[in-house]
């Protein structure tokens, strides 16, 4: 360390000036010296310089150990490198471009996935808190966890849960929000960060911590905001604190809640739990066991145990992915680096040919380098710095594009139920990140090319031309444009999958009618504190409904279809049908007139009505009942549903067609549908449908009008189900635009590398094809040539390409219709054709050169 | 000039500490006195004393001024810092324990 201060200090012109003062004085005492034996002074100086050696040498050797090795090399070669540059600008334009997207998309892709997936939430200290679960089961009843607060064996317990029925009275009008309820300890238990105020605690019952983004938005920014009333839900609740505007939910995935509240006693909670800092995860997950056993013998669940299916993770690092994306999550997660990185590869493929021909045209110049004393590490240091110069320059773009993503990320519109927030930041990890990239980028592209160049002999360049030293460079530069191909079609082809996924999705019949309206309607509980009486209110509404001139026919829904799931798994038995068998099925519970109003047909019998007298039928799904009864009827029979008081009978009154519940991929979607009557306990949040007489979205609007006339303190959010899509389309829809646009990315910089491969084969075998058209090759013959030479190279890659994006088509397939795959033969073709249309456009230019070859011209220049 | 047996590796170092040990010395001075030490066996070659001395400067063993000499030309003094103190017992005591084994080898084997 002292060592570098004191080379750090030093004043390099002072210290030549002294070395060749003090060498000047060595030789005038050797001299004196001399001259005292009696040799003339002259001839003395002479003698002295002469036994001196060469004073350049000796000063040079001694200021180079005050130099700084290998960082100053560098910063010469970079020097250097940055001046040859400066007269290429199209070669550094390229690399430099090159470089910039496939560092900048990586960057894009890293800042999102950082902040949605893998930071950790924003608590303190994740690495001993734990989510916790018993009985297999995500909540836990609330009467179970006021027992499990008390529990010796966890005792730092907390739960919460997400609530997407919040009614916001704002002045005039009601808002529905999202919100986190949380147990009164959560905020100390966690240690959630706030930007200002306090968190939630057990000394007032109606707070609310509200989100950096509700204060923004909603609240105007106001410096006052705290202490004062948010009427959530009929109630005031004062507001406590505001989150930091970077805030991460425990949940993850950019779920960005617009408040935290305290949960009622009749919530269930998803339980977290904080440990001693070092507990293992084996002693974490004993404490849970025994926190299960011990509730167990309080508070018993009929034919199941809370000390089975126990389930603990960290929210920190590797075990919270684990737990939150499961294996499949995490191989979707490593298969998109994957599929970013191969842009990179592509752009990195793109460069390194590019510093292939560069050093075919500059072997002279490194030859004489070597001759000059450069050994082969100097050298290749040398083209390692300007290879990194280039990456360097990509970061910069890379970044740049960066920024351009990270401003216009957070405004792009998610058509989902539930509230997402894109984001990405630029920090201090996002570029060290972009000069990793770099680095990693300079070694993979430059390292062959810079390999080679440094190896030819002075001997050998020079007495060879230029073309018999590149040969070999041009075998490799095929290679790398095979990889380029591969690499580009297995991404066209992902994104192609997606988009053919997309239109297979959306041309697929959901089974009902998607210009069905849906109002949801959260109505403030404080208001109908026994909750029948929201029955009653849905009665009277149906009918104000119905009573609408512009609208057909109108029905309640419980479970809304594509946005919501209800599925029950449990044992059925039936009536002169099949035996007794474990089914997993849809639930829904329905009102009168409800399939007449969504459109799906009644393939027999009737539908419910909304008295008593339907408490105990149900509808099937036409592929429920042919499971149930096999080809007989079932309209008329009983069947027996086990629930926890024994088996209970339930008449058949009808079949409906089948319609999918969460994605139009669904082969065989089983449903079993209730009447209103049967409906025990109701919800604030309640759904409408409504068939609108004429298609117009003003009959929206007017649905929700009449909705809050009966009720203007709820919130009301009216669409059509087609508008409403998100969740079932999302996937395929950002699938095919990013997996799109990466192929079409890589098919462009393999176009640019294909046209310089070309470009560069014609120049250098110029006079080989002069020599062919003197011997009376025509134009077509020529051009023929070249597309043979390169079109064993295409197919080459592509057959790899297909293969690869064949093999990735399965992990995704979670993603897809079933039965769509990679290997469908048009889509296929279609790539193939794309390709080999993209490689005869991008080798036309070098082509035609060649096809001018002047023979003449051609061979005297060899 | 090349007359002179090799330095054994590394005692240049030692050399030179040892020869300004008692004083402060120029260049060309600490070169001499090797010289005539050795009764002339061991010569110091420039083309090596000078990296050596800048080597030394850097790592803190020396302290560098300019002074005038005997000939009443302007010189620069080499000195002890007490660091190269140090490093001279240190290198010295590895030298001799060196000497002493080589010699062992000499007489026993």
């Amino acid at each position: 360390m002292r060592e570098l201060w004191r080379k750090l200090r030093n004043n390099r012109n002072q210290l030549d000036e002294d070395l060749a003062e003090e060498l000047h004085f060595h030789i005038e005492e050797r001299a004196d010296e001399l001259e005292a034996i009696g040799m003339p002074r002259s001839k003395a100086l002479r003698q002295a310089r002469l036994e001196l050696g060469t004073p350049l040498a000796i000063r040079e050797e001694s200021k180079d150990q005050w130099s700084f090795g290998w960082i100053e090399d560098w910063y010469t070669d970079t020097l250097h490198a940055a001046r040859g540059f400066a007269k290429q600008p199209g070669f550094v334009i390229a690399a430099v471009l090159s470089f910039g997207l496939g560092i900048g998309v990586n960057l894009a892709l890293f800042g999102l996935s950082t902040q949605l997936i893998f930071r950790d939430p924003s608590v303190h200290d994740a690495s001993n808190l734990y989510s916790v679960r018993l009985a297999g089961s995500s909540h836990i009843e609330p009467n179970a966890f006021k027992t499990l607060r008390e529990s010796q064996a966890l005792p730092n317990v907390t739960g919460y849960s997400m609530v997407n029925d919040l009614n916001w009275r704002n002045g005039e009008e009601s808002l529905r929000l999202f919100g986190i309820a949380v147990d009164s300890r959560y905020f100390a238990i966690t240690g959630t960060p706030l930007a200002q105020g306090r968190g939630i605690d057990d000394k007032q019952t109606f707070t609310a911590v509200i989100s950096d983004n509700f204060w923004r938005n909603h609240l105007g920014q106001d410096p006052q905001a705290i202490g004062k009333p948010l009427w959530i839900n009929g109630s005031a609740h004062t507001i406590l604190g505001i989150l930091p505007a970077d805030f991460r939910t425990i949940i993850g995935f950019g779920f960005a809640p617009d408040l935290f509240i305290p949960a009622t006693s009749a919530m269930p909670l998803q339980i977290l739990a904080r440990l001693p800092r070092n507990t293992s995860k084996q002693e974490a997950n004993d404490r849970a066991l025994a926190a299960g056993r011990s509730l167990d013998a309080t508070n018993p669940i009929p034919q199941d145990s809370y000390a089975q299916n126990v389930q603990v993770a960290s929210l920190a690092g590797v075990d919270r992915l684990r737990f939150i994306l499961g294996p499949s999550g995490a191989a979707v997660i490593a298969l998109i680096g994957f599929m970013f990185l191969l842009v990179l590869l592509i752009a990195c493929a793109n460069v390194a040919s590019l510093l292939l021909a560069r050093a075919a045209a500059r072997s002279q110049e490194l030859a004489i380098r070597s001759s000059l004393g450069a050994t082969r590490i100097r050298l290749l240091r040398q083209l390692l710095a300007e290879t990194l110069l280039l990456s360097l320059g990509g970061a910069l773009a890379g970044i740049a594009l960066y920024a351009v993503f990270t401003g216009s990320i957070g405004t792009v519109p998610l058509p989902l139920p539930i509230p997402i927030s894109l984001s990405a930041e630029t920090n201090w990890t996002s570029l060290a990140y972009a000069i990793l990239l770099a680095i990693f980028a300079a070694l993979l592209a430059g390292l062959t090319p810079a390999w080679r160049a440094s190896r030819n002999s002075l001997s050998n360049t020079l007495k060879a031309s230029e073309h018999q030293v590149a040969a070999p460079s041009l075998k490799l530069r095929r290679w790398l444009l095979g990889a380029q191909i591969a690499a580009s079609i297995l991404l066209l082809s992902t994104g192609l999958l997606f988009l053919r996924n997309l239109a297979h999705t959306t041309s697929l019949d959901p089974g009902f009618r998607l210009d069905t309206l849906w109002a949801r309607m959260t109505l403030v509980p404080t208001q109908f504190p026994q909750s029948d009486r929201i029955g009653v209110f849905t009665q009277d509404a149906l009918q104000r409904l119905r009573a609408d001139a512009r609208i057909e026919s109108a029905a309640f829904v419980l479970v809304v279809p594509f946005n919501d799931q209800s599925t029950n798994r449990t044992n059925i038995r039936t009536e002169g049908g099949t035996a007794e068998a474990n089914y997993r099925f849809n639930h829904n519970i329905v009102s009168s007139a409800y399939f007449a109003t969504i459109g799906l047909p009644l393939i027999a019998g009737r539908e419910f009505t909304d008295t008593s007298s339907d408490q105990d039928s149900v509808i099937l799904s036409a592929s429920l009942a042919r499971r149930l009864f096999d080809r007989q009827s079932p309209v008329g029979r009983r069947i027996f549903v086990d629930s926890q008081a024994g088996f209970k009978p339930c008449a058949v009154i009808g079949v409906a067609g089948d319609a999918k519940q969460m994605s139009f991929g669904e082969v065989e979607p089983l449903t079993m549908y209730r009447a209103l009557a049967s409906n025990k306990t109701w919800r604030t949040q309640i759904d409408f449908l409504a068939r609108p007489r004429a298609a117009s979205a003003e009959t929206a609007k007017a649905m929700r009008t009449l909705l809050l006339n009966l009720n203007p303190a709820s919130a009301v959010e009216a669409r059509r189900l087609a508008d409403s899509l998100g969740l079932a389309l999302l996937p395929s829809q950002a699938g095919a635009i990013i997996f799109g646009a990466l192929g079409l990315l890589g098919l462009a910089l393999s176009a640019v590398g294909l046209h310089g491969t070309v470009s560069f084969s014609v120049r250098q075998r110029s006079s080989e094809i002069g020599l062919r058209m003197a011997l009376g090759a025509s134009p077509p013959q020529i051009l023929a040539m070249i597309v043979k030479e390169n079109a064993f190279t295409l197919l080459c890659g592509s057959l790899i390409g297909l293969a690869l994006a064949i093999a990735v088509a399965q992990p995704l397939a979670i993603f897809l219709v079933p039965g769509l795959g990679a290997s469908e033969p048009t889509s296929l073709a279609a790539i193939l054709l794309g390709i080999a249309m993209v490689a005869l456009i991008a080798i036309l230019g070098p082509a035609r050169r060649a096809m001018r070859i002047d023979p003449l011209e051609a061979l005297r220049s060899s | 000039m090349q007359s002179s047996p090799d330095l054994l590796p590394g005692t240049l170092f030692l050399l030179i500490l040892r020869t300004i040990a008692r004083g402060p010395l120029h260049g060309y001075a600490i070169a001499k006195r090797i010289k005539e030490c050795s009764s002339g066996v061991l010569e110091v070659e420039e083309g090596s004393l000078y990296p050596a001395l800048q080597r030394m400067l850097i790592k803190g063993w020396l302290k560098a001024e300019w002074g005038v000499s005997d000939s009443g030309r302007r010189a620069r003094f080499y000195q002890l810092t007490p660091e190269g103190r140090k490093q001279l017992t240190a290198e010295r005591k590895g030298f001799e324990r060196m000497i002493g084994a080589i010699t062992e080898v000499l007489e026993t084997a």
